[in-house]
């Protein structure tokens, strides 16, 4: 469903006349196709695993994404250039990224704990158990249980890894067409302290397309 | 034991976003982004995918011999979305495309510009200028050109 700018208070009317939960007509906001608008991120702290980690990684060997698959939430997410879509319903959330067809389901149910969460991405489970709850009009996910990924695979930050035991907090707070997405990272194999990664995204009229990622075309280097 | 390594990444608003035009991985990383090297032979296959695209030349050298070029192009769905006149560009055809080479690979690179034989000029202006475009509800225009 698109919504149109500074539509809040018509979508929360229009909720109600649908017969749509009030709680669930306050939180639409979040429901919609976002596209990156910015990418901060504040400093994190390595230990010394994670710096051997770093100087072992060789993109063109070790990225993820050259056997289709996503490195990690943050990876995805933080991905500029696809589009992404969430959909609210009263006891889930759907979020749909472009990237390696990445489609996420993820219960509303603030009594589960993440240990007995479902994998959230059928086709991923790398991508660990996840379960969300609304702390007021922001939407918080829970994920564990997750594989061995790296955070980043671009820029400076290329190769920072995650282990088995990162936990990641999602936090989603839209304000009219913007929306701001932090993400907590706590890790304390490769991380000494949790740190934080932030993006700010904007309403789009796009279609998330599906990727259909191709073997050959992922990594075309050894059939040079 | 954990120990603290001194090592701390900053990265500022804007980081993600300035590495446009590629989605998947570091073009910096793989290609030489301060140089640019102009190929022109005859196309031998156009690959339309993810996570990228690729063309297929095969270019004629001073001293007769063929190379045949791999060249790397932004995802299908970069392409398409951002409307790149993808129809113009056809397998047999005789083209120039202006690349950023490879760090490590021969004749291998990513596409910058491709100009046809009749002189049109085929080119994805990126994500920075595609999402500006957005923004402003205007059409996408390349910010600068590449040669």
């Amino acid at each position: 469903m698109k919504t149109l700018p500074g539509s809040r208070t018509g979508l929360f009317v229009a909720g109600l006349m649908l017969g749509v939960p009030a709680a669930l007509a306050e939180r639409a906001d979040l429901a919609g196709t976002w596209l990156q608008l910015s990418a901060g991120r504040p400093s994190a702290t390595l230990t010394h695993a994670a710096e051997q980690a770093v100087a072992e990684y060789v993109p063109l060997r070790d990225d993820p994404d050259l056997r289709c698959l996503p490195p990690s939430l943050t990876n995805v997410i933080g991905i500029p250039d696809p589009p992404w879509e969430i959909r609210l319903h009263e006891d889930r959330v759907e979020i749909d990224f472009e990237y390696m067809d990445v489609r996420r389901r993820v219960p509303l149910d603030p009594e589960l704990a993440v240990e007995d969460a479902p994998f959230t991405v059928r086709d991923h489970p790398h991508l660990g158990r996840s379960v969300g709850r609304f702390e007021g009009e922001v939407l918080v996910i829970d994920t564990g249980d997750v594989g061995r990924g790296y955070v980043d695979t671009r820029g400076p930050a290329e190769g920072f890894p995650q282990s088995t035991g990162m936990r990641y907090e999602e936090r989603y707070r839209a304000d009219g067409d913007r929306l701001y997405v932090e993400i907590i990272h706590t890790d304390p194999v490769y991380y000494v302290e949790p740190f934080s990664m932030s993006f700010e995204f904007f309403r789009v009229d796009l279609e998330v397309l599906e990727f259909d990622c191709q073997m050959d075309a992922a990594n075309y280097d050894e059939r040079l | 034991m954990l120990r603290p390594a001194d090592r701390i990444f900053i990265v500022g608003a804007l980081g993600l976003a300035a590495q446009s035009g590629v989605a998947h991985h570091s073009v910096s990383g793989n290609f030489d982004r301060d140089a640019r090297h102009d190929i022109t032979g005859t196309l031998t296959a156009f690959h339309l995918r993810n996570p990228h695209s690729h063309l297929e030349l095969d270019v004629v050298e001073d001293d007769g011999t063929v190379s045949h070029w791999l060249v790397e192009w932004g995802t299908r769905n970069d392409l398409i979305r951002r409307g790149v006149d993808l129809d113009s560009v056809r397998v047999g055809d005789e083209l120039t495309i202006t690349l950023i080479p490879s760090r490590r690979l021969e004749h291998v690179g990513y596409a910058r510009v491709l100009t046809l034989a009749d002189g049109t000029v085929v080119r994805d202006c990126g994500f920075a200028a595609f999402r500006e475009a957005l923004l402003a509800g205007t059409e996408v225009e390349c910010e600068e050109p590449d040669r």
